[in-house]
């Protein structure tokens, strides 16, 4: 579980640390104030060695990404679209355990850069590709994403991301990558819903489930998973009809997908972008104690963003009525001075001040 | 509901306990030619302080345009309403959520040293009581209130206490009663009035009141909010 955060040259930050992050983390802020972008970083760097995450970004902000734009794409992720300066992120886990910083940086040339060609030639060469093959990469290989030791400096690994579209992004896969990203939009496909929701009634998990389902929807009364027309889908009875359950509404099949993916994925790590999304207010506490629950029971580190007061107050609610208060509120804000964005956490203490005296705190 | 938002760019903030008081604060910046200068924060009571200086403390540009931030409450009864502020003030350092911090004045009227500067002021400043108390005191030698003293004396003698927490309260509203007799206001049964406030915005209510010393620790106080010059007072 991360306890800090440091995000430099990457997206809109310059330079921004974040303190004190809980278990449940809601972050806000004015627009353009990089919220998304700093949930970005984090999951980046909870998947250091899968580049592929950059395209898969980029296209959730719904940028086209193909071969043969990569490194317009890549420049992206730099602070003002200037690859000049490399992106470090970093971050502090509540375990004693090495800060490793994943470093993104674009080489020039890899020529001058031997220990990096020869690693990435290296790999060509198990993907069966031949040394010519390897030898023309040297001029084409562009980014390098590094995952560095502070302290040691020592390469853990690295992944290569070629300019050159004909030849492959490759990434280790040596370490468990263990997170998952809510965009704002897009639906999970009804079969990708089936197959969790049917293993985790298989396993009988689903309890927690069909309770916050009903939460959402008092007069859903069964979620069963049925094959009428020999397709295989999750079906509800609702007020006594029985419907597919894609019919239902935006949030409630957003909240049942995240609760699949908490109790049946279980990732270290879960990412949700403008969580209020499709959620009434009247059962928005009922939905951050069903997340808090089912993030202290797999042991999941929740990051989500919001434009809602509402969303903000019911979360600091939720999480007061349990003993421990594991629930941290951040602001991202732009100084007045610099320009830069800095980051503002609020605890238990600070988030009964603001709210028992209604006072902004998005931004 | 529009949620309470103090602009990171005023220099000036005045923190006052209630809408009363609020009222009272801006006719005097009138007064004072001031009106502008300073932002009026109104707390809401003095159990509202503290979460008001955490709230501003943890806005990220707290410091950048900020410049002298002023405390006003009532001394009250049996308690020391200066230690009060200063504590909140430091609970607030505590639980910061950003870097910055509150300077913290040693005495009351005097700035604290580091700025964004901070000063207190606590009414009546050498005793116990409340702004009331001040402003039933500068309207002492009005004739209205030579009935007002008659008509709670009387009600002394019939055995009819008043809290002393009330006394003053109750004597401004009765003043403006009889000050107000023969006009709309005598007739008007909203039970929300705010007495003080009403005071000070009255017809008979004079500049020359102002001019009175009770008022004029205030006005050295403002003036110092306002300049960031250690007031005469100090």
């Amino acid at each position: 579980m991360y306890k800090t955060f440091r995000v430099k040259n990457f997206r809109c930050f310059k330079d921004l640390q974040i303190n004190d992050l809980g278990r449940v983390n809601l972050i806000a802020g004015a627009n353009n104030t990089g919220k998304t972008a700093l949930m970005e970083a984090m999951y980046l760097h909870t998947r250091p060695f899968s580049p592929g995450d950059l395209s898969n970004l980029q296209q959730v902000r719904g940028i086209n990404f193909s071969d043969d734009n990569r490194v317009s794409n890549w420049r992206q992720f730099f602070y003002r679209l200037d690859p000049d300066t490399p992106i470090e992120i970093e971050g502090q886990r509540i375990l004693p355990e090495p800060r490793p910083i994943l470093c993104i940086e674009e080489l020039a040339n890899t020529i001058e850069n031997e220990a990096e060609f020869q690693l990435y030639a290296k790999n060509l060469q198990l993907l069966g590709m031949t040394q010519i093959d390897a030898a023309k990469a040297a001029s084409e290989l562009d980014i390098v994403l590094h995952f560095l030791e502070r302290d040691e400096k020592t390469t853990h690994g690295s992944a290569f991301l070629p300019s050159n579209p004909k030849l492959p992004v490759i990434g280790f896969k040596d370490r468990k990558e263990d997170s998952q990203f809510f965009p704002v939009q897009g639906r999970p496909t009804s079969e990708d819903l089936t197959d969790k929701y049917s293993l985790l009634r298989f396993e009988n998990r689903h309890s927690a489930i069909d309770s916050a389902l009903k939460r959402l929807e008092p007069k859903l009364t069964n979620v069963e998973v049925l094959s009428p027309d020999g397709q295989r889908r999750i079906w509800a009875t609702v007020d006594g009809v029985i419907m597919p359950f894609h019919l239902l509404g935006e949030g409630s099949i957003r909240f049942a997908s995240l609760l699949m993916v908490m109790c049946g994925d279980k990732p270290e790590y879960l990412f949700i972008d403008e969580i209020e999304n499709g959620i009434h207010y009247s059962v928005q506490q009922d939905v951050w104690k069903d997340i808090g629950k089912a993030a202290r029971e797999h042991d999941i580190q929740v990051f989500a963003t919001t434009h809602s007061w509402e969303m903000i107050e019911a979360a600091h609610e939720a999480f007061k009525s349990d003993h421990n208060y594991e629930f941290r509120f951040h602001r991202l804000d732009r100084s007045l001075q610099t320009g830069d964005i800095e980051a503002v956490t609020y605890n238990e203490f600070g988030m009964d001040a603001v709210t028992s005296i209604s006072y902004e705190v998005r931004g | 509901m529009r949620n309470i938002k103090i602009d990171e760019r005023y220099g000036r903030l005045l923190f006052v306990e209630g809408r009363d008081d609020e009222v009272f604060f801006l006719k005097l910046f009138e007064h004072m030619g001031i009106s502008g200068d300073i932002h009026i924060v109104v707390y809401g009571g003095k159990d509202n302080l503290q979460r008001h200086l955490l709230a501003i403390l943890s806005d990220a540009n707290y410091s950048i345009n900020r410049q002298h931030i002023g405390i006003v409450r009532d001394a009250d009864y049996n308690t020391d309403a200066f230690d009060s502020i200063v504590s909140a003030l430091r609970h607030a350092n505590e639980h910061r959520g950003t870097r910055h911090q509150f300077s913290i004045p040693g005495t009351a009227q005097a700035r604290s040293e580091a700025a964004p500067y901070v000063s207190v002021l606590v009414l009546p400043p050498d005793g116990e009581g409340t702004l009331e108390d001040l402003v039933v005191d500068v309207l002492k030698t009005e004739p209205v209130m030579t009935c007002v003293d008659q008509y709670f004396e009387c009600l002394t003698e019939n055995g009819i206490s008043i809290s002393r927490e009330r006394f003053s309260k109750s004597k401004l509203s009765v003043f403006i009663s009889g000050a107000a007799v023969d006009t709309d206001y005598a007739t008007n049964r909203d039970s929300r009035r705010k007495f003080l406030r009403e005071a000070v915005a009255m017809h008979w209510w004079r500049a020359a009141l102002w001019q009175h010393d009770n008022f004029r620790v205030i006005q050295d106080f403002l003036t110092q909010l306002r300049t960031d010059q250690p007031s005469s007072a100090t």
